[in-house]
């Protein structure tokens, strides 16, 4: 999908239909699976760390309140949709998706989107290098090491954090600011996007109603 | 002891990697601009990234070492006490030999990053690892300290050193010298044939070579040497 607006809207109707029912959450892991570059979304590190935290989850709900597995398998779903949303971003798509949506009041939320991402992306590159690090010392990542391993990720952020304010002042910064975005939409994505919808649809029909207005 | 990459290629997103060439014993420079593929060289080198085609082989080779450019990836103690322990070394020794005499209880946070640096560079310089990789290990440096490092590398004296820099000024007298152009490894050859075959010569050593004189080798030493020359 090349329109970044049609791929975020696809995004959020597929995870709705996902979270609302197992029948949407199906559908929205069919079209996952159609998706390029879908494998490539669940070799990051980020997906087993969240996967792992799903299993937890689901387990806890499965003991205290049943419906465990249906849980499960939606927020599964719901994962990689995301993921899928994190590999396929290109730098400045929020940005010009978000002054597109809400005009120039949605700069400064479009700038924010921007940062946000970016540090995602940092913080994905200093776990690497932190794992790389341990490696080579032959140290397990453990309590000693939590302490020291946190602390630099939160003073790489403060640091980053800090030149940026810095540069965005230099550059006269104080709030708003002029973009105008241009999109190029391909038919692909149009027929992407009512696809979502359909299947969003559907995950809200009940799946016995379908059967009746087929009949 | 070698070093070999065979027709090594890795590709990450739009930029390409390929390199194919044998470190042996020595030190070795491997010259760059920002951004021509260095770090993933160093990573590759390393074995800490498999590349994505072709082998890398290694001989002779016990033990490697990365020294990635920013020092606070490396870091896994709260005191540097800790951190030097954490590489197996001894405190005393190396809060001595980086001049960070009597901080060792201090937090690793408090130091500066060009502290933080040279106590890294300490460390890895006197862990016993027979290939040491140094991603641009002179950023962050002054002058003295970059001077400091350059007589450290030359007095280590065994095994294999590959420095990946953009350092044009501050740097130890090499055995061979690389190139990186464009994400692909090109070997210049063995010091000092090497040296007019390095296209991304400092302009110092660059004047030298077009006013005809050749010097032994790469380091402030040898260039001044060359340069204040008298003429018999």
């Amino acid at each position: 999908m090349q329109d970044p607006r049609i791929r975020i809207f696809v995004i959020i109707v597929l995870s709705v239909a996902a979270f609302i029912s197992i029948a949407g959450a199906a559908l929205a892991f069919l079209y996952w699976i159609c998706l390029p570059g879908r494998f490539q979304c669940i070799k990051r590190p980020a997906a087993v760390l969240f996967l792992s935290m799903i299993i937890v989850v689901s387990v806890i709900t499965e003991v205290t309140t049943g419906n465990g597995l249906s849980y499960f398998i939606r927020m599964t779903v719901i994962l990689l949709l995301a993921l899928y949303a994190y590999t396929a971003y290109v730098p400045g798509e929020f940005f010009r998706v978000s002054v597109w949506l809400f005009g120039p009041r949605g700069f400064d939320p479009g700038l924010i989107a921007e940062m946000s991402m970016d540090a995602l992306n940092d913080l994905e590159d200093d776990s690497s290098k932190i794992r790389i690090a341990l490696r080579q010392k032959e140290v397990p990542l453990g309590f000693h090491t939590l302490v020291p391993v946190i602390g630099m990720f939160v003073l790489n952020q403060i640091r980053r954090a800090h030149d940026q304010a810095d540069l965005l002042t230099v550059r006269g910064y104080r709030n708003g600011g002029t973009l105008c975005p241009r999109f190029h939409p391909e038919i692909l994505d149009y027929v992407s996007g009512i696809v979502a919808i359909c299947m969003l649809f559907i995950a809200i029909l009940p799946v016995r109603d379908v059967f009746i207005l087929l009949h | 002891m070698t070093l070999t990459f065979e027709e090594v290629s890795y590709q990450r997103d739009q930029f390409r990697f390929t390199a194919n060439g044998i470190f042996e014993e020595g030190v070795h420079l491997v010259s760059g601009l920002v951004g021509s593929g260095k770090s993933t060289l160093a990573f590759i080198a390393s074995g800490l990234v498999p590349p994505g085609a072709g082998s890398v082989h290694r001989t002779g080779i016990r033990k490697s070492l990365l020294s990635m450019q920013f020092p606070e990836y490396h870091t896994t103690g709260i005191t540097l006490n800790d951190e030097i322990r954490s590489w197996g070394l001894d405190p005393e020794a190396i809060l001595a030999s980086t001049r960070l005499f009597a901080r060792g209880e201090q937090d690793v946070n408090v130091l500066s990053r060009g502290e933080l640096k040279r106590l890294h560079l300490g460390c890895v310089l006197s862990a016993d690892a027979d290939l040491l990789i140094l991603d641009e290990p002179f950023s962050a440096l002054d002058c003295r300290e970059k001077r400091v490092i350059c007589r450290r590398i030359t007095e280590r004296g065994y095994g294999t050193v590959i420095i990946c820099t953009h350092e044009q000024t501050w740097l130890p007298p090499v055995d061979s010298i690389w190139e990186m152009k464009e994400g692909t490894l090109v070997s210049c050859g063995r010091v000092p044939a090497a040296i007019p075959r390095w296209s991304l010569a400092p302009r110092h050593i660059r004047d030298l070579l077009e006013r005809g004189l050749m010097p032994g080798n790469i380091s402030p030493e040898s260039v001044m040497e060359v340069a204040c020359r008298t003429r018999e």
